[in-house]
């Protein structure tokens, strides 16, 4: 009957030197050519440390019911309309009052609990001999994300569009995206930006200076923008009808960069570093078994016997 | 039975008779008008209830006329009616209550929707005082038969079926018991003609009734998007009915709570708060309780006509209105701006002048252009010295100029500002501001059979013009009066010389060397910092003319119309380092381990985490997670193998 090696265990075999000779200085050499340099290979080639990451989450978007519109008369002698939901500009603008028809629903497409479109109708009243040529709406939301770091700010959806023929509807279809200038946190609450946009408690004209709220608001690091590049303008009003802005904004899930915590970037780090580490290890693993078996570097060979064996290993 | 109601017949009689008083303050029922469909209703008695009595009475009308009802004989039964006060906070509240059961009416009928009402009455509850009318509640009672006053509501028993075989909903826009639901295609409770009529507009999904939907997993569905490619594989043969979702209910919570409120306020109360004095920033108040407005712009360049001023708040603006709708401002000198004090009055005072040219203000089109500036002035105010800064020059502030030539008359260097055409001849000159580089020109006309000497001298003329200075300012606060408190004297560059060249004249409007450009260089540096902002000053002016060869463009005729030769302006700030680079090796440039801002993998980023480059969390934080990892470390390494022989070794 032929024999199989069925089995096998390793049998160690110590080497003995004192800590201050030559066999000493060559482990501690060698420990350190072993850790070291996979440190150094892994950062080196890039992307060692994980600086940026993103993660995607949909928005928890609400309209906040603030409406700023400027309608731009066009044959009436720079004549032009405007009203808002701040009493304090409404009082501004004198004259050019005319409040609209506002109706507005949200609505929740696939039952998450998030809104995922805005349905914005306006309507403003015109006498027969004023034509639309121009439009400037602010529409403000509350915006808050809240899987990595509670983000919470207010910010808006600002629309501009003019047509050289006086106009009797505009349609709005776009996006409410995301614009990041720096990437949010991973965790923490985060409400610098959590302020209104338009100021409407001031009485002040300066405060509603289209050019001052712009400036402001691009100022900051996070914010919202309507993607429509083209609304559509429908001609064809008739005498005593009004002005109609039709608007559907959806709220899409957004893609958000973000710095990585400190466990994050250690994590992939120690991965990339574990598996050259083993290389290293493997190699020097070789390197000290010849070494120290070829007997360069003087040790004295000792076999570690396994404990409670009290008779001698029988080799055949 | 056919009556006309007659409530509004008795409230006519009772006004006429004016037993019916005006609320002042005294007795009233509320409601005063009940129309009563169940068993019960109430009322509330408010006003002075002290020592009233309450009392009901039964309304027969004779020939159409109700009766005028007295309060001498009182009585709280009538009939079938009972009458119960009970006393409350401040009122008293009032119940009438049928008697008699209504089972006699609902067995006459078999029908449970009859046309005609079982009960019809009218009741009038009174209060008075002394026998005196004080108040009164009409009651109109029309009572139908209703199979749910007939039965009571323990007797049958609805069969709610088990939720885990059969979903409780299964017309979920069934939403009128009893009536047919518009497009809804499962509500039982419509007839087949009706269903007809809106068959093809029928709620779709869940709420048309579609209550079990085919869920993906479903071998008779159609396959969902994004299912994978084995699911066939793993699908599940079931009857429709056996679906997932049996047993949920929908709990309600999925719509999330209207947070902001929808109030629109049109107007809002202006609050004052001058009494006490003015901050920075406060409106200015009149003593009308109103603020006191100027126009200014606002929204996209749009004036507005009564816009608050705020307190401490400068501005100069320029208002374009159309002159049909402008309407001048007469009560100015009437408004009484509060001063701040209580009681204090400022009256303003309106100083007129006269324009001499009316083109500049209004345009041909009829549009009149006003400039209304506020500027805020202190009581000792007024002959602080005008300067650019203090000590080093502020951005965006004038160059400081002197010309010793002309008896130290202040000036500072200019560019054009063109209008109009731009024709150097209508060209007004706006002043270089420090740290703006900027371009300018103008045209200069020229004729066709000028001399090259006057070209020139016109050019050089209308060039030296923006440079009338000899010395400027190295900081922004030199003393105009002393010419040794940092003076640098410009220097001037390539001037050219006017003196008349006989060999070069017109030659078929052809002129060589006519300055046609000024380039003003002006060199800067930081000088120092001043608690924290650093100081800029001037090191040094150039001004240097460049010469072009301008040649008479013709077109196939030479006209006699003047052709136009551009001129132009230009300042350029150099900054200058305080001390100069010294120029890099090639091994410098090339060497950049130490260098973040050019190498991703540099040295010091190499324990990222701990360093001060990474911002995602605080420095405390990281560097104590970093001490943590490290004790790991040093665990390990005890707990390791060569370390624990070691020890044993030794002990």
């Amino acid at each position: 009957m032929a024999l199989y090696e069925l089995y096998s265990h390793p049998a160690e075999r110590g080497y003995r030197a004192g800590l201050c000779s030559k066999a000493a200085l060559f482990l501690l050499l060698a420990a350190a050519l072993t850790y070291i340099p996979p440190l150094l290979v892994a950062f080196r080639s890039h992307g060692f440390w994980l600086k940026r990451s993103s993660y995607e989450e949909q928005p928890t978007v609400h309209f906040q019911h603030q409406v700023l519109l400027v309608a731009l008369l066009g044959s009436e002698r720079d004549g032009f309309l405007a009203w808002s939901t701040f009493p304090a500009f409404n009082r501004l603008q004198g004259d050019h009052l005319r409040v609209p028809l506002v109706s507005t629903r949200e609505e929740d497409r696939n039952q998450d609990g998030k809104m995922d479109v805005l349905h914005f109708k306006l309507e403003l009243p015109l006498q027969s001999t004023e034509h639309v040529v121009a439009v400037q709406l602010i529409l403000t939301f509350s915006y808050q994300l809240h899987r990595m770091s509670t983000f919470v700010m207010q910010s808006m959806a600002f629309l501009q569009s003019s047509f050289a023929v006086p106009g009797s509807q505009l349609y709005v279809n776009g996006d409410l995206r995301l614009q990041q200038k720096q990437p949010l946190h991973y965790g923490g609450l985060d409400v610098r930006y959590n302020v209104s946009v338009i100021n409407g408690t001031s009485p002040f004209a300066c405060d509603y200076d289209l050019t001052h709220i712009i400036a402001a608001y691009q100022a900051r690091n996070v914010t919202t923008i309507l993607t429509d590049a083209n609304p559509i303008w429908l001609v064809g009003r008739a005498a005593e009808a009004p002005f109609v802005i039709n608007a559907v904004i959806r709220y899409p899930a957004e893609v958000i960069s973000y710095l990585p915590g400190f466990w994050e970037m250690i994590k992939f780090a120690w991965i990339q570093y574990v598996s050259i580490l083993l290389i290293f290890l493997w190699v020097f693993e070789r390197i000290k078994r010849f070494v120290f078996q070829n007997q360069v570097v003087t040790t004295v060979p000792v076999t570690a016997m396994p404990q409670g064996e009290l008779y001698k290993e029988h080799l055949s | 039975m056919g009556l006309s109601p007659p409530a509004p017949l008795l409230l006519g009689l009772l006004l006429l008779q004016g037993v019916v008083r005006p609320l002042w303050g005294d007795l009233v029922f509320i409601p005063s008008v009940i129309r009563m469909s169940g068993p019960a209703v109430s009322a509330s008695l408010v006003g002075g209830t002290e020592d009233v009595t309450v009392s009901l009475a039964l309304l027969q009308d004779a020939e159409g006329l109700l009766p005028v009802p007295s309060c001498g004989v009182l009585s709280n039964e009538t009939g079938d009616w009972s009458l119960t006060v009970t006393p409350r906070v401040d009122s008293l509240e009032v119940t009438v209550r049928l008697k008699r059961d209504l089972q006699w009416c609902a067995s006459n009928e078999t029908d449970s929707f009859s046309e005609s009402p079982c009960i019809v009455q009218t009741l009038l509850v009174s209060a008075s005082h002394n026998s005196s009318c004080l108040a009164h509640l009409l009651i109109q009672v029309e009572i139908y038969a209703n199979s749910s006053l007939a039965h009571n509501a323990s007797e049958n028993v609805t069969v709610i079926p088990n939720q885990v075989y059969q979903p409780l909903g299964p017309c979920p826009c069934n939403l009128t018991a009893g009536a047919c639901d518009v497009r809804c295609c499962c509500d039982q409770e419509c007839s087949s003609t009706l269903t007809e009529l809106f068959r093809e507009a029928c709620f779709t999904g869940v709420f048309g009734g579609d209550v079990n939907p085919a869920f993906d997993r479903l071998c008779s569905a159609p396959p969902a998007p994004g299912v994978p490619d084995w699911s066939p594989l793993l699908c599940v043969q079931s009857p429709l009915a056996n679906s997932p979702f049996l047993g949920y209910f929908h709990r309600g919570s999925a719509s999330s709570r209207q947070r902001t409120s929808v109030d629109v306020y049109l107007h809002t109360d202006v609050k004052d708060v001058s009494d006490f004095g003015y901050k920075q920033g406060d409106p200015i108040m009149t003593v009308d309780k109103a603020y006191f407005t100027i126009p200014q712009v606002s929204l996209a360049g749009q004036c507005l006509h009564s816009a608050p001023v705020a307190f401490l708040q400068n501005f100069d603006v320029r208002c374009a209105t159309h002159l049909e709708v402008y309407q001048e401002r007469d009560d100015i000198v009437n408004v009484k701006i509060k001063n701040g004090a209580i009681g204090g009055i400022v009256t303003p005072k309106v100083i007129y002048e006269e324009a001499t040219d009316l083109d500049k203000f209004i345009t041909s089109t009829g549009i009149i252009s006003q400039r209304f500036t506020v500027k805020f002035l202190s009581y000792n105010s007024g002959n602080e010295k005008e300067s650019s800064g203090n000590p080093g020059y502020q951005l965006s502030k004038p160059i400081r100029a002197l010309n010793t030539n002309r008896m130290n008359n202040v000036t500072t260097l200019h560019l054009w500002q063109s209008a109009g055409r731009g024709l150097c001849t209508s060209a007004t000159f706006k002043p270089i501001l420090f740290g703006e580089n900027a371009l300018s020109g103008c045209l200069l006309e020229v004729g066709l059979h000028e001399n090259c000497t006057q070209l020139r001298e016109n050019a050089v003329e209308l060039l030296g013009s923006l440079i009338q200075a000899t010395h400027v300012a190295t900081r922004g606060n030199s003393d105009y009066r002393d010419l040794g408190d940092g003076w640098l004297e410009i220097i001037r560059a390539d001037t050219p010389d006017t003196g008349a060249d006989p060999s070069v004249s017109s030659m078929n409007g052809f002129c060589p060397d006519i300055p046609a450009q000024l380039s003003i260089r002006i060199l800067i540096s930081d000088a120092g910092a001043v608690e924290g902002i650093t100081q800029q000053e001037i090191l040094g002016v150039e001004t240097r003319f460049s010469s072009v060869s301008w040649q008479f463009q013709c077109g196939l005729t030479c006209e006699e119309k003047p052709d136009l030769a551009p001129l132009s302006a230009s300042v350029q700030f150099i900054k200058i380092p305080a001390q100069l680079p010294r120029p890099l090796t090639r091994f410098q440039i090339n060497f950049t381990e130490y260098d973040c801002n050019r190498n991703e993998v540099c040295w010091p980023q190499l324990l990222y985490p701990v360093t001060q480059y990474y911002q995602g969390e605080p420095c405390s934080q990281c560097v104590a997670k970093g001490l943590l990892l490290v004790s790991f470390f040093i665990l390990a390494v005890f707990l390791s193998d060569p370390w624990t022989r070691m020890c044993k070794a030794w002990s």
